[in-house]
């Protein structure tokens, strides 16, 4: 248990008795043949695939069995660019508890939908820039691979402005 | 974790406060004093505790108080085999029970310790154990000790 | 043929920031209670409940069992529903179905949410897939920025047309005694100097979080006729979901294709082909400023760009043709599990003529929307007749 658990915060003095408790719970996610498969490409190769649904030709990130479109079964695994295009971009500035730290998560910080070249959806990730001035929907981003890869999403540390 | 079957860990953690409204915070402040309050209709018999601040029964307000004796019936129990929130002490068992306190018409659900879960069976009788310091919380009570 | 579904009466708390004199059970009673008294009936005569939460924002499993007391369904049919900002509007929907099928005569519907207890933006952040966004996902306020800034780029809305959403918002909401955020001198300025919560979304910009709790009762119309002189009769109700990521549809506060599908599919079923003429009110699920400017185009209010010139031009304030959340909207309240079903219970009083202040004179016919999860949309058309 840890000392977090033990001696939750209690509430403010002025709001009278109010009882603090942490909800604290571990899960282990499958992650399925399609993202795993992905992640494994990520970590091993440093390249990204999407799968193409047949009917309708969606190349879809996140990778998955399904076209939610067409209700039909996708497969055939197509590699897309490390480089893409921003299609909707924020500098978070406001602060918030890391529901996966428990902690308050760093700001600001930048994050985005970007399509990457290749691809029919678009996937979210970080963005390297943090000045909204600098940033905007159309501008063009390439992926910023960790040296060290595990496996995750973050094996792309970010995105950065290409332009 | 296989490399066919991927599997991602992850904790969530969030921290919630929770306002106990003015019914449980007399029950709470009750038990920092070393007492147990059990609220009702007036002109109903039926007792709650943890006492309510209104009655969904009767849909009327549950305001009149009595304070109970601390002595009550064990309805219902499990010995827990592990440590759940706190390991126990060297040769102590975890007992999750229900007590219906005297005087009271619903059953108190608390965890506590016993050295000799052989000795409780449904129906034992059973006195409350204070904590000797408490603040406002089911904690003031340290557990049950059987009569 | 669906049985005729009106709603009799609503009951609402005083919305604020933190309720910390009564527990969430309490908040319930509280709803639950005005809208009994509201109807003239007592728990007993209730044949079913309908319950509205979400459970990450206080951290209950099953907060229906934990509060039964306190919107009486002890033994009573009831069921709970959980579907993201939508889920009162979900909830209302349910209970009208229940209803409209001829199960159950008299239907009460809850929807409640102590959002002080617990951190919102931190459990909304785990709507996010766990492999894929939840670790870039800032809570809702992220996620509408991300959106609001492909709207702004496709659009041309500005920062000022915004600005007047919220100062819409926050005036009207002076007018409603429920409401949470009343700010009648809150200026353009004021809302353009608040500071960026996320770029492109300022604080005043966006909703506040709510303690809160709403009630409706429902009747099949021989009950509805005797218990309320003027039912709101639910004349359609719809909803429509989006696919699962938020980059499946890029542009997704844009193009919201469930809104668009969710509100053709209830101005087809009531003869709308012209929302602004045919409609009187509209109480939207807008959860910041330019999510109402999208969603006047994917309510089919303008053509697609227009949104500004329709925050310019008044048509939407409470002079304007089509005037939109009287209530303050959820720019001014958002309790979440009972946010959705205020729209409903909003445009409810409109049509009964019983909004005080806040009345759109001789609303006829009105409009309520729900909008969850970055993805879901509800709606629903009220009557007079």
């Amino acid at each position: 248990m840890s000392e977090k658990t033990k001696n939750p915060p209690a509430g403010k003095k002025d709001e009278g008795l109010r009882v603090p408790w942490l909800l604290s719970v571990e899960y282990q996610y499958a992650a399925g043949q399609f993202a795993t498969r992905f992640f494994q490409e990520l970590r091993d190769n440093g390249r990204i695939w999407g799968v193409r649904c047949p009917g309708c030709q969606r190349v879809y990130i996140p990778p998955r069995p399904v076209c939610g479109i067409c209700a039909g079964k996708t497969g055939e695994w197509v590699e897309v660019g490390d480089e893409g295009v921003i299609v909707g971009c924020t500098v978070v500035n406001v602060p918030f508890i890391d529901p996966m730290t428990g902690e308050q998560r760093p700001v600001p910080y930048g994050f985005a939908i970007i399509r990457l070249d290749g691809a029919s959806t678009a996937l979210y990730h970080f963005l390297e820039e943090t000045d909204p001035k600098k940033l905007g929907v159309g501008k063009r981003v390439k992926a910023v691979f960790r040296p060290e890869r595990k496996g995750t999403l973050l094996d792309i540390k970010h995105f950065r402005l290409l332009d | 974790m296989s490399e066919s079957h991927w599997i991602v860990k992850q904790k969530i953690e969030i921290p919630f406060h929770y306002t106990p409204g003015p019914a449980l915070l007399r029950f709470l402040e009750g038990l920092r004093d070393g007492k147990i309050f059990a609220s009702g209709v007036r002109g109903e018999s039926r007792k709650t505790v943890p006492p309510l601040s209104f009655c969904g029964r009767s849909w009327k307000p549950a305001d009149d108080w009595t304070e109970l004796p601390g002595t009550g019936t064990l309805e219902s129990f499990a010995v827990v085999p592990h440590g759940m929130a706190e390991l126990p002490q060297e040769g102590e068992r975890i007992v999750f029970g229900l007590v219906k306190l005297d005087g009271a018409d619903t059953c108190l659900a608390h965890l506590f310790h016993t050295k000799e879960p052989g000795k409780l069976k449904v129906g034992a009788k059973v006195r409350v154990r204070w904590h000797a310091e408490r603040s406002p919380g089911i904690q003031a009570i340290a557990g049950f000790d059987l009569l | 043929m669906p049985h005729k579904v009106g709603i009799v009466a609503t009951g609402q708390t005083k919305h604020t920031a933190k309720r910390t004199d009564i527990n969430l059970r309490e908040l319930i009673t509280e709803a639950v209670t005005r809208a009994l008294d509201d109807a003239g009936l007592r728990m007993s005569d209730i044949d079913a409940v309908m319950l509205g939460n979400m459970e990450p924002f206080e951290g209950f499993m099953l907060p229906e069992l934990w509060s039964v007391e306190g919107w009486g369904g002890l033994g009573k049919p009831a069921m709970k529903f959980n579907t993201g900002g939508t889920v009162g509007t979900s909830t209302a929907i349910a209970a009208y179905y229940f209803a409209a099928s001829g199960i159950y005569d008299t239907i009460l519907a809850v929807g409640f949410e102590k959002q002080s207890e617990g951190h919102t933006q931190t459990a909304i952040t785990t709507v996010g897939d766990p492999l894929w966004e939840r670790t870039m996902m800032a809570g809702a306020i992220g996620n509408f920025a991300v959106m609001a800034s492909t709207y702004v780029h496709e659009s041309g809305v500005t920062e000022e047309h915004a600005a007047k959403i919220a100062v819409k918002s926050r005036r009207n909401a002076c007018n409603n005694e429920y409401a949470h955020l009343q700010m009648p001198n809150l200026t353009v300025e004021e809302v353009l100097a608040s500071p960026y919560l996320a770029y492109p979304v300022r604080r005043l910009d966006f909703c506040p979080q709510s303690d809160g709790a709403c009630a409706l009762v429902l009747a099949t119309e021989a009950k509805a006729k005797k218990l309320a002189p003027q039912p709101a009769w639910i004349k359609a109700v719809a909803t429509a979901h989006e696919q699962q990521y938020m980059g499946d549809s890029p542009r997704r506060l844009a193009d919201m294709r469930s809104q668009r599908a969710a509100s053709q599919r209830v101005y087809k079923a009531c003869g709308i082909s012209d929302p602004v003429r045919d409609l009187d009110v509209a109480e939207i699920y807008e959860v910041a400023t330019y999510a109402e400017l999208a969603m006047y185009e994917n309510l089919g209010f303008c053509a697609p760009g227009q949104s500004g010139k329709l925050i310019d031009h008044g048509v939407t304030t409470m002079s304007g043709q089509l005037p939109v959340n009287p209530s303050g909207g959820v720019l001014a309240t958002n309790c979440i599990g009972a946010t959705a079903m205020i729209r409903v219970a909003e445009a409810a009083l409109q049509i009964m003529g019983k909004a005080g202040k806040r009345q759109v004179p001789g609303a006829k016919l009105a409009l309520a929307t729900g909008y969850g999860g970055n993805a879901w949309t509800d709606a629903l058309i009220l009557g007079r007749e």
